[in-house]
């Protein structure tokens, strides 16, 4: 049992004044031994939301707990979340061999003999060879400091795993390696995975549900199936129609696309919102600037009682989960297909 | 992985003869300009040691014993000849070999030295460290402000000033503290003080910068995210890292530290290598003078080859950045 837990999560940075509120009210569960994907673009508050789930950040507003129970703040209890980052260059000390990093987190007393075993063991959960324990990271290829990071987070038994844009910086070769060596450890290991990405079809590949942030609020989230395939939002369906599609007629498709819809190409809004109601309705391709009888969107801020608690006036009501599991899920795969 | 072992280990054999090369000329170029020292300085040395009243036979048979009337070819080649069997030449006063008068002073300037360089870093790394922490990513701005002035007006003054400085609080206002000579281990704590405060100043201010830097680098966030504690970081994970342009300094600093001796001690009067040289100069023993000059120079030479040593073994670039 082990789940992780946003309840009304806020963090603001800076003074009353001239603060910046970079997560507004999130809630979030990460359930047991489940890979939660967080989707959204860069600014909307993903990686903060994690941070704050390791301790980096300080909380303004909200809690956030383990099994129900709020996180430790030091000893070896709070060690049960860890992170890995997005740069495996540098976020590992130079100066410290692979072996000496992941030892680290051990905990005290364990005797020369036992950590070396550990080492080696964790190295090669992550398909690394044990002579690895003792190379500097300098000497290690992106793809390899990567798993290295995955086992400096294994090492200290954590329940959840936050990967936070880790395959970002690498190679799209070395990508796949990673992924799978994550995904392969978390259903032998039984961990949950909070895993945070731009990149949508990894986190399809991933996830088992999805959450959609925009400016520090999750707008939509669900199953992963339910998200892809039936999304209610309109930003989320904006990202599933922004993932480039390789074949010929689609890009001709995206062309049009972006001639037809130049509101949603514009930049993200500034994070701290001058005015009321919905936060997307200034990029909105179905709000208040294409239908200007949407007024609402401006003045009224969305409830999340809709179908995938999405925050929109204009989604699907929330319906009943009797609905047709199979449809859904053709349609997804269909929809997958199409939009990736 | 062998392979890239020898590599790098044929890098390393590599620079430490170049390195080595560099010692080797830069030792030559002190030989030669200690020994040309006594041939451009004005007027004739036997006569300015043994005194304008010395009868001319005298100067004359001195000048004969010390060589003084061979070509100059001639005069180089027998210096360094004697300076290949340890012979640095007689004192014109004493009569005493100047070796032996270096052994016989060395242990009191080094002592002194050394002392001073271990108070200035045992001051300097907690200093830097802490204010490096307070300071992290624009915090505590006053104390930056404080802590930046402070240490760079310390960094700046003069040892000889804050030995006449010292001297004044200790021994003339307060009199808890000699101030002359060498007895016992309270007579250490003025010149030693001197001596250490501009270089701990400089090194803590260097030491700041350092970690004020490296606290922002991404693996000291993963020690934060692994939730080590506090000690553990800043010691561990940033101390290290930070340690590379403070040993550079440091380095440097000790070789002008062993140079600063020669003001303190005159202060002081301490019975070191320092006050013999002024006390040389002053006499125009120009074989001490000479001596004493080439130690200090060689010092300072092989301190900065050690130091270039023990940085390309920290972080192999710096052997690599200067082939």
């Amino acid at each position: 049992m082990s789940e992780l837990c946003f309840h009304d999560v806020s963090i603001r940075f800076g003074g009353l004044r001239h603060g910046l509120t970079a997560v507004d009210h999130a809630s979030l569960t990460v359930p047991d031994s489940g890979i939660v994907g967080l989707v959204g673009e860069s600014g909307s508050g993903k990686s903060t939301l994690a941070r704050a789930a390791v301790g980096l950040v300080p909380l303004s507003g909200g809690r956030i707990e383990l099994n129900g129970r709020p996180l430790a703040r030091r000893g070896p209890e709070s060690r049960r979340v860890q992170m890995i980052f997005q740069d495996p260059s540098s976020a590992l000390n130079p100066r410290m061999s692979v072996g000496e990093s992941i030892a680290e987190a051990f905990p005290r007393g364990s005797t020369a003999s036992t950590r070396r075993a550990e080492v080696a063991r964790l190295l090669e959960l992550v398909h690394l060879d044990r002579a690895h324990a003792k190379s500097s990271p300098a000497r290690m290829s992106g793809g390899q400091r990567q798993r290295v990071a995955l086992a400096r987070a294994l090492a200290s038994r954590p329940e959840v795993v936050i990967a936070d844009e880790i395959t970002s910086a690498l190679d799209v070769s070395i990508q796949g390696t990673v992924i799978n060596v994550l995904r392969d450890l978390q259903r032998e290991l039984g961990i949950s995975v909070l895993f945070i990405s731009h990149n949508l079809p990894l986190v399809r590949y991933m996830s088992d549900s999805i959450a959609v942030m925009y400016l520090g609020r999750i707008v939509e989230q669900g199953p992963a199936e339910q998200i892809l395939g039936n999304a209610q939002h309109p930003y989320t369906r904006e990202l599933l129609a922004a993932v480039p599609d390789s074949s010929r007629q689609a890009q001709r498709q995206d062309v049009q696309d972006f001639v037809l819809h130049p509101a949603v190409v514009s930049e993200p809004t500034d994070p701290e919102p001058l005015h009321n109601g919905c936060r997307y309705h200034s990029r909105c391709p179905v709000g208040p600037l294409t239908n200007p009888e949407r007024g609402i969107c401006r003045t009224e801020d969305p409830s999340e009682e809709h179908a995938n608690e999405a925050a929109c006036h204009f989604a699907e009501p929330r319906t009943p989960p009797s609905t047709d599991g199979t449809s859904v899920a053709s349609a997804a795969s269909t929809s997958v297909r199409k939009s990736l | 992985m062998t392979a890239r072992g020898m590599w790098t280990d044929s890098v390393r054999v590599r620079y430490l003869v170049r390195r080595t090369g560099r010692l080797l000329v830069s030792l030559l170029v002190l030989l030669t300009a200690a020994f040309l020292m006594i041939h451009v300085i004005p007027g004739d040395p036997v006569r300015g040691a043994l005194g304008p009243t010395a009868p001319a036979d005298l100067v004359a048979a001195r000048r004969e014993s010390l060589g003084l009337n061979d070509p100059l070819a001639v005069q180089y080649l027998n210096y360094l000849r004697h300076l290949l069997a340890g012979d640095l030449g007689t004192s014109m006063i004493s009569g005493l070999p100047v070796s032996e008068m270096l052994a016989q002073r060395l242990p009191a300037t080094l002592s002194i030295a050394l002392l001073a360089f271990v108070g200035a870093v045992a001051i300097a790394v907690p200093l830097g460290v802490g204010f490096g922490v307070l300071t992290r990513n624009g915090r505590a701005r006053r104390a930056e402000l404080g802590f930046t002035s402070v240490s760079s007006v310390l960094g700046t003054i003069p040892e000889f000033l804050f030995a006449v400085g010292l001297v004044y609080l200790f021994g003339v206002q307060w009199q808890i503290l000699p101030v002359a000579g060498r007895s016992g281990p309270e007579s250490y704590v003025l010149p030693v003080l001197c001596l250490a405060i501009g270089p701990a100043a400089l090194l803590a201010r260097i030491l700041r910068v350092e970690m004020v830097a490296i606290l922002t680098a991404d693996f000291i966030r993963t020690a934060r995210a692994k939730r080590l504690p506090a000690p553990i970081i800043y010691l561990r994970h940033a101390l290290p890292n930070a340690l590379t342009a403070t040993l550079t300094i440091g380095g440097l600093l000790l070789g002008s530290m062993i140079a600063g001796t020669i003001l303190v001690e005159s202060v002081f009067a301490w019975p070191g290598l320092g006050s013999t040289i002024v006390q040389s100069i002053l006499t125009k023993d120009y074989p001490v003078a000479q001596g004493i000059v080439l130690f200090y120079g060689a010092t300072v030479l092989v301190l900065t080859m050690v130091v270039d040593l023990i940085l390309a073994a920290l972080d192999p670039r710096s052997a690599i950045g200067q082939s």
